[in-house]
């Protein structure tokens, strides 16, 4: 009998049994033979633009994305790094080979976790637990369960005209969601994803490519580590571009696509086209960006990044030949779409819990997701909540204010998706404040709801103390306006110095990098404070202005939107129309702004509820 | 406000309640499905087409109240967003009571509040908020400027101007998404170029749509003459010259009108309100002392200011007065005088300013040109512009001959060029077009000075607030929806 069972060893699924062995829970993972822990099937690489954010969110609440991007980091980048502070973010090329092993390493060192290699065939929910039967005839009980089975549920795969079954290449697929769980409801149209050949390293003429090199500046995601010393060699990443002969190639092949022939009906991402989808919706442009991304060190294949398809084999491989730099590249893997079953979301609370089935808990890929990243964002919430709930301690709710997993977690309970789900800053109110740089000082609160005291804890409570120390420095300390003070400011390209300022204000001049003077001024002064906390209270500080500019602008859409409602006295009440209550009672949602974010919730129930809770 | 959340079917008369008329139009909306009105008529409402007008008995058990023509609207294509149904009855008030109360009674509607109708258009996003607004100024015009307007913001250009905005500052919104979310598939150099090339786009059209919030438009919807000057100037003189009747007390004892006298003036189709002010002076006299203040009252809000100066009467420190206001004409009384130069050369007229001046007489109904080269003026406003695009001085400005007809025409030419600029009245659209604008004049003028893209995507943040406020609601959604439908995005 196991506290808590976790069926799918993804990024979802490993994440949720790492922080839940950390409650001394007995926990199991039940995950198929066939493949690895955490593999990185698509684009080898963690982070990108909020991504980031997301992994940093993580690790702060004690996770194992970081530390796994970390030693398995083979090119790091910063994006955006012109854009300012607020929007930059990580992105770190993996060895896939050396992620899955250190996932595979780290989890089979814990006492308290079962790795249990089977295929699934069914789950039952009994009176007071769970039991859940494998295909060698064997059943488990637990008091929780979390399903996190990806793209494996009812999985297809289509390369041209050929079609198969399976989750991904070479992986048997789950039975589909509706035969596992007779109560659970999925989303009527099925979601599709897919994935670019791959390329043998040794066929690409790297000399016409343009080299991206590792960032020796990035900041390694996991706290405990040195902050920028990697644990493997780095390599480089390219970039080539499709052109006219390309683009012609796949145009003439639109019959046997199965994206526009009909074969697929699953619905794909519009941010991650294949490169079907880049050919007939944008009919005239023929370049496209190619990324040349490694693999692994050891590894033989090439992840050409921006060429998703799903056309016949033979036709990639002439496409593909094209490219600059590919003429004679040779495929490995071919290119596929894969259609799955994905539940939905709305039944879903933000605990990740399915509300109807006590217990029962989904995260990842299965719940219309698209990403490593947003998967473990939602294995740990779910991880957390399924554990938090055994210990009768309540649960964990994050705010999507605060941070991209509360933005996420909102957004994929509030509405039905009609597309596979990807975070994008652009998704949060709050992008100012919801950076890389102060994840410590957003996550903190949420990690001491854990009631976990571990190291990790003791470093973030010295971290905010640090950040206290320097915060107090940089509003207290004065520039006088004098003779060798003007002189300074002059020489130290500052500004004009006409009356005295505060440190503060000096950081705030839009001609400073604050960071760099804060840097240096707390070197020339003698102060010893982190790079990290320097960081954290210039960037603050820059935006300090425009935050609470701002945070007026909405704090009263802001304030209401907090507000708690209660969904039930929605549904009986005399005030509102049949259809909106049939979308409460299926969302039930818990504050005005979820009501407010969902679809087809009309103002007039709007005002009639802000005008009852106010 | 309480109906604002019950759902329930309404029913009114839209044809109005005050007198028997041919025919009356009853509208019904919200009802769930035609068939359960079956009982009420004669025709079988299975075979009603959508649209069409169906000859039918207006009944119920046995009893026939009229033979009217029905029209349904399908819930998709009506003005409520709903089911709704227009009766042509017989424009009886009885008749159309007793239907009323059919309906009332016997089905489950209730009487329609006033602008119920409207309320549920905006609620099912049959119409925006400026369309309400639009609908409502249209339908209590009492001048052909409001009329003209509110029908353009129902659905004419102003409808357009503001969708076009909108859809201008989704790209806006976009291409600055694009910039953080997606730099990495668009490039920095297209992205950033992308940005100024929507913005400007957007500032063009925030821009024109600030010019036309420009001025005192609240004087344009009833707009107001108002006469200035000196007890005894000759104001009622000219008054009655324009009114063509005797109607301010013409008197030679100064204070004669007290407080102000106005009546309606009807030039070239625009009604406008001459008014005719207390005389301006120091006065000791407790009511005429109000009857001033609120003088300089009417005046600041009015469309058109005249000021009337005798200057055989006036002197320097009552025209002071006047220095802080522009008047569109300056007429000098008693031009007939000899000594009418010589006085006028003895006065500081540097202090005032205004379009046009001119002598006048009374006496004789005359006006004229005035010979400037007698004094120093203040600033002398603006030229017309011609009809052939070149810019002069008016040929008003050299005209002479009776004091009426030349005033209208210039109070004519001065009203149609107002209006012209196709000027927004309604108060809320102003103030929100001026936040919109103020806020894009300093993203424009202050780009380079904003820090970094994250700050400019804040500030634009903020004026996609401005902008809901406007015309509706923004969800980032919506801004995906412009990026995914206008950029190749996706590595």
């Amino acid at each position: 009998m196991f506290d808590l069972i976790i069926i799918g060893g993804g990024h979802a699924g490993c994440e949720a049994a790492w922080i839940s062995c950390q409650f001394n829970l007995k926990v199991a993972l039940i995950t198929s033979p066939h493949s690895g822990l955490a593999s990185t099937p698509c684009n080898p690489a963690i982070g990108g633009v909020g991504k980031g954010q997301v992994v940093r969110e993580i690790d702060a609440l004690g996770g194992l994305m970081g530390i796994l991007a970390d030693r398995a980091g083979i090119q790091y980048r910063t994006l955006n790094e012109s854009k300012g502070y607020a929007v930059q973010s990580t992105r770190v090329q993996v060895d896939k080979d050396l992620y899955t092993k250190n996932a595979e390493m780290l989890l089979s060192e814990l006492g308290n976790l079962s790795i249990i290699n089977k295929m699934v065939r069914s789950i039952h929910k009994n009176q007071l637990d769970f039991e859940v039967s494998t295909n060698d005839g064997e059943s488990y009980r637990a008091k929780k369960i979390i399903v996190t089975t990806g793209t494996f549920l009812n999985g297809k795969l289509h390369t041209g005209e050929i079609q198969s079954d399976g989750g991904r290449i070479n992986c048997e697929k789950s039975i589909g969601l509706n035969d596992l769980f007779k109560l659970i409801k999925t989303t009527p149209a099925r979601f599709k994803t897919g994935t670019p050949p791959r390329l043998d390293k040794n066929t690409i003429n790297y000399t016409v490519l343009e080299p991206q090199e590792s960032d020796i500046g990035t900041r390694n995601f996991h706290y405990n580590n040195h902050k920028y010393d990697r644990s493997v060699t780095q390599v480089s990443c390219y970039l080539t571009k499709t052109n006219s002969n390309t683009l012609s190639i796949i145009r003439k092949n639109k019959e046997r696509s199965p994206i526009f022939n009909g074969q697929i009906k699953g619905i794909g991402p519009r941010y991650c086209p294949s490169i079907e989808d880049k050919a007939f919706r944008y009919l005239d442009k023929d370049i496209h960006h190619v990324f040349i991304e490694p693999e692994g060190l050891n590894l033989a294949t090439i992840y050409p990044n921006g060429i998703s398809t799903s056309l016949p084999k033979d036709v990639q491989l002439e496409f593909i030949r094209t490219i600059n730099g590919l003429e004679k590249a040779e495929i490995l893997v071919h290119g596929y779409a894969v259609e799955y079953d994905v539940v939905d979301t709305t039944e879903l609370s933000r605990t990740m819990e399915y509300k109807s089935c006590v217990g029962l808990y989904f995260a990842g890929q299965v719940c219309g997701t698209s990403g490593y990243e947003e998967a473990a964002g939602q294995g740990i919430i779910a991880g957390i909540n399924a554990s938090l709930e055994l210990l009768g301690k309540p649960s964990l709710i994050l705010d999507r204010n605060d941070s991209y997993i509360g933005v996420m977690i909102e957004d994929l309970v509030s509405n039905k998706r009609d597309e596979p789900y990807r975070l994008f800053t652009a998704r949060s109110e709050n992008r100012l404040y919801v950076r890389e740089d102060n994840t410590i000082l957003r996550m903190n609160q949420y990690r001491k709801q854990l009631g976990l005291f571990s190291q990790i804890d003791q470093f973030q409570d010295s971290f905010i103390a640090e950040v206290a120390i320097l915060e107090k420095l940089v509003n207290e300390t004065m520039f006088y306006s004098n003779e060798n003070n003007k002189e300074y400011f002059l020489q130290m390209k500052y500004g004009p110095l006409e009356n005295n300022i505060s440190f503060k204000e000096l950081l705030k001049r839009p001609e400073v990098d604050p960071v760099v003077v804060l840097t240096n001024e707390t070197l020339l002064n003698g102060c010893l404070f982190s790079s990290d906390s320097i960081r954290t209270v210039a960037i603050a500080t820059k935006y300090e202005g425009y935050i609470n500019r701002a945070t007026a602008e909405t704090a009263k859409m802001v304030k209401l939107s907090k507000k708690a409602i209660h969904w039930q006295s929605l549904v009986d009440s005399q005030n509102i129309s049949f259809e909106c209550k049939l979308r409460i009672k299926s969302i039930k949602p818990e504050t005005f702004g979820q009501l407010q974010r969902m679809e087809g919730i009309r103002p007039a129930t709007l005002a009639y509820v802000a005008g009852n809770i106010v | 406000m309480n109906f604002y959340i019950d759902e329930s079917p309404i029913i009114a008369c839209s044809t109005g309640s005050q007198s028997n008329t041919a025919i009356a139009v009853i509208r019904l909306s919200g009802f769930t499905d035609l068939f359960i009105l079956q009982s009420f008529f004669s025709f079988n409402l299975t075979l009603v087409r959508p649209r069409f007008s169906h000859l039918t008995n207006l009944q119920f058990q046995d009893t026939i109240f009229d033979n009217i023509l029905m029209v349904f609207f399908p819930k998709e294509a009506s003005f409520t967003g709903e089911n709704v149904l227009e009766l042509s009855v017989h424009g009886n008030q009885l008749n159309i009571q007793n239907i009323l109360n059919l309906f009332i009674n016997h089905a489950d509607f209730r009487l329609a509040h006033p602008g119920e109708f409207s309320y549920r258009a905006l609620k099912n996003k049959k119409l925006t908020l400026s369309q309400v607004e639009g609908l409502d100024l249209l339908l209590n015009a009492n001048s052909n400027l409001m009329l003209s307007q509110g029908l353009d913001i129902l659905q004419g250009e102003l409808h357009n101007q503001y969708t076009q905005l909108l859809d201008s500052f989704l790209q806006v919104k976009a291409a600055i998404e694009i910039s953080i979310d997606f730099s990495d598939d668009i490039g920095d150099e297209i992205s950033e170029k992308l940005f100024f090339e929507k913005f400007n786009d957007f500032f063009k059209r925030i821009d024109t749509l600030h010019s036309r919030t420009q001025g005192n438009f609240s004087s344009l919807l009833s707009p107001e003459i108002v006469l200035v000057g000196q007890t005894n100037a000759g104001k009622s003189s000219l008054f009655n010259l324009l009114v063509k009747h005797n109607r301010s007390i013409v008197s030679n004892i100064p204070g004669t009108t007290r407080d102000y006298i106005s009546e309606s003036l009807f030039i070239d189709g625009t009604n406008f309100n001459l008014v005719d002010t207390a005389g301006i002076r120091d006065s000791v006299d407790q009511i005429e002392t109000i009857g001033i203040n609120r003088s300089m009252e009417i005046l600041a809000r009015s469309f058109s200011k005249i000021l009337v100066i005798n200057p055989f009467e006036t002197t320097d420190i009552y025209l002071k007065k006047f220095s802080k206001i522009h008047f569109d004409l300056i007429l000098f009384s008693h031009a007939d005088l000899p000594d009418f130069y010589n006085r006028l050369s003895v006065l500081d007229l540097s202090m005032l300013s205004a379009d046009f001046l001119f002598s006048t007489s009374f006496v004789s109904g005359s006006i004229g040109p005035i010979d400037s080269s007698w004094f120093k003026l203040g600033p002398m406003g603006p030229s017309f512009s011609h009809q052939d695009g070149s810019i002069g001085p008016s040929d008003l400005l050299t005209s002479s001959g009776s004091i009426e007809p030349l005033v209208k025409t210039f109070l004519a030419e001065k009203y149609s060029r107002a209006i012209s600029k196709g000027p927004i009245l309604l108060e809320r659209h102003r103030s929100c077009i001026n936040k919109i604008y103020s806020l894009s004049l300093l993203i424009n003028n202050n780009y380079n000075n904003l820090g970094d893209v994250a700050v400019l995507s804040s500030e634009i943040n903020i004026l996609s607030n401005y902008l809901s406020d406007l015309i509706g609601v923004l969800s980032p959604d919506d801004v995906l929806n412009s990026i995914f439908a206008n950029f190749c995005i996706g590595k």
